[in-house]
């Protein structure tokens, strides 16, 4: 079974004893749609929304929202790795530095999400 | 709440003549959701249960806690008794794990540290989980019916019973 929450905002909201409303008021929306869309995980936050929960909160946007980040970090190795499959065989300066820049990339974002989850 | 210390997802249902409390737990201080749903009508533990069934989704616990209220247990009436029941059944059939504590073994580990109080349990679970602070009601006074939010307090200290004794095995096994 998946353990973990798509997103940790509910909570947090909740422990404060706010309601969507105020919440939404604090991030300069009309309403508590928003919040309720977001905490559905039915929309993801916006870079300004993710900014205000790490203001109000504490929290960085990678612990509010795991399952968007993890989404986005599976998306992009994937990408990555095609990119890198079609850069092999390129002996151009250029595309040596971006084989270097390709292997760095992918060996970082496993170091930095295991550390996370560590 | 931390990504480095997530648990299992725990799940505590508290079924009284109102409705129910809930409990979500990821960790013994991590409350996730918690909430008391007031049911009215004549269908209440069929309202109920569709209820319960729309959490247990939603959450997907891997542990779902609840009252004992077998003979050896806890003495409740006959419509909580068969809710219970039928919370169980809906628990296993989805694969999640039912553990249940008597009331008396609810007071039992919570005497360990000096309560021995319902009143003393809510204020300890408020003390150690700021989540439910707010929640805490006033002392009960002879003349007064409990208040509905005590409810939550007693889905949230079957949830601390269960991570207790779940902390004591592991410590025997070990």
């Amino acid at each position: 079974m998946n353990n973990n929450l798509i997103c940790y905002l509910r909570p947090y909201r909740r422990r404060w004893g706010l309601t969507q409303d105020e919440l939404a008021r604090l991030l300069g929306c009309k309403t508590g749609a928003v919040i309720s869309r977001l905490e559905r995980s039915s929309r993801p936050p916006s870079l300004q929304a993710a900014y205000a929960f790490e203001l109000l909160f504490g929290t960085v946007p990678i612990e509010l929202f795991p399952g968007l980040h993890a989404t986005v970090k599976d998306e992009v190795i994937a990408r990555a790795r095609d990119l890198y499959e079609e850069l092999q065989g390129d002996t151009s300066r250029a595309g040596r530095i971006k084989l270097d820049f390709f292997e760095e990339v992918l060996e970082r974002i496993d170091t930095t999400t295991n550390n996370h989850l560590a | 709440m931390n990504l480095r210390n997530r648990y299992n997802m725990v799940l505590a249902i508290y079924p009284n003549t109102r409705g129910f409390a809930f409990v979500v737990f990821e960790g013994p201080l991590a409350p996730v959701d918690w909430g008391v749903k007031e049911v009215r009508g004549r269908q209440k533990s069929p309202l109920c249960l569709l209820r319960i069934a729309a959490l247990l989704d939603q959450y997907r616990p891997d542990v779902l806690v609840l009252q004992d209220t077998s003979p050896t247990g806890t003495r409740r009436v006959r419509r909580l008794r068969e809710l219970n029941a039928s919370i169980g059944e809906i628990a296993e059939d989805q694969g999640v794990s039912v553990h249940t504590y008597s009331r008396a073994q609810v007071c039992e580990a919570f005497a360990a540290f000096g309560i021995t109080t319902k009143h003393g349990i809510a204020e300890a679970i408020a003390k150690h989980v700021p989540a439910f602070e707010r929640y805490l009601p006033p002392p009960r006074k002879p003349w007064m019916s409990e208040d509905a939010r005590m409810s939550l307090f007693d889905a949230a200290a079957l949830a601390l019973t269960f991570f207790q004794s779940a902390s004591s095995d592991g410590r025997e096994a070990a």
